[in-house]
């Protein structure tokens, strides 16, 4: 995802420790990153209709930008659609789970599973490391 | 079968009837399985998530262990037994479809591959597992 931000030393300053700056002009910045961000408006030290014409400014390829909350929500596309069936129960769970935290079930579903994801590949990277380790 | 139709609260839930077992009745309980009747023989219980009933867990050889599963009846899902395993489900009945990113897919399959599994069999695996853990079990 290609994320193209008008030049701001607060913004830079949190962008170029996630991602991977491709690319710049005299007004904007270009980013790249693989995963989605947040930009608050009161760490960015910014008015509200300051950071509401920032935002208008930003824009987004290959991912979509959204404004919540006084937040700046920043993702990747989604084009994959993964199809799991539950049981009537298994889905009142997560559906409970999902009110709590105020999301849908499906985005919930995908947070669950990418954080246990995440985990589990450093888990392995950790095994990895440890075995090679071991063997010196 | 008929005993466990005339259950006032089917509900959703998977309704299963197993026969008297005193050890099997404690584990149970311990998955959010609740008891909802008995007779002189077997007890009925309910619950929401799939159970892998294991035959060394209930001290039983195989023979016994085979005549155990023939006496199980499962209303609301289906059972499965497999060596010395006993795999109750309820039905999937509802869809879930999942949007993704072509990296949040990727790093799936490569899990899913790495632990000799479909990705969508993954996700539910996980999915449960942490659904389940939230709630106690």
């Amino acid at each position: 995802m290609l994320v193209i931000v008008p030049k701001c030393r607060e913004v830079q300053r949190f962008l170029d420790c996630c991602c991977k700056k491709v690319g710049e002009n005299n007004s904007y910045v270009i980013y790249e990153s693989k995963y989605g961000l947040e930009l608050d408006r009161t760490s960015l030290a910014m008015s509200a209709s300051e950071f509401l014409s920032f935002c208008k400014k930003v824009k987004v390829e290959a991912g979509f930008k959204r404004i919540f909350d006084d937040r700046l929500i920043i993702d990747v596309a989604r084009k994959k659609v993964l199809t799991v069936m539950l049981s009537k129960d298994e889905y009142a769970l997560l559906a409970k789970n999902a009110k709590q935290f105020g999301v849908k079930p499906s985005a919930r579903a995908r947070q669950i599973v990418m954080n246990l994801v995440w985990e589990y590949l450093e888990r392995e990277k950790f095994k990895e490391a440890m075995g090679k380790q071991s063997l010196q | 079968m008929s005993l466990i139709r005339k259950i006032p609260y089917g509900g959703k839930n998977v309704i299963v009837m197993f026969p008297k077992n005193e050890r099997l009745a404690r584990m149970l309980k311990q998955v959010l399985y609740e008891k909802v009747g008995e007779t002189n023989d077997s007890m009925i219980f309910k619950g929401p998530l799939p159970l892998d009933i294991d035959a060394d867990i209930l001290r039983m050889g195989v023979r016994s262990f085979i005549r155990f599963c023939e006496k199980v009846h499962v209303d609301g899902g289906r059972k499965l037994r497999k060596g010395g395993h006993l795999f109750i489900e309820p039905y999937r009945t509802v869809k879930l479809n999942v949007r993704m990113s072509e990296e949040e897919y990727s790093l799936l399959s490569k899990v899913a591959n790495m632990a000799g599994r479909k990705p969508t069999t993954l996700f539910r695996t996980f999915l449960l597992s942490a659904l389940a853990k939230m709630e106690g079990v």
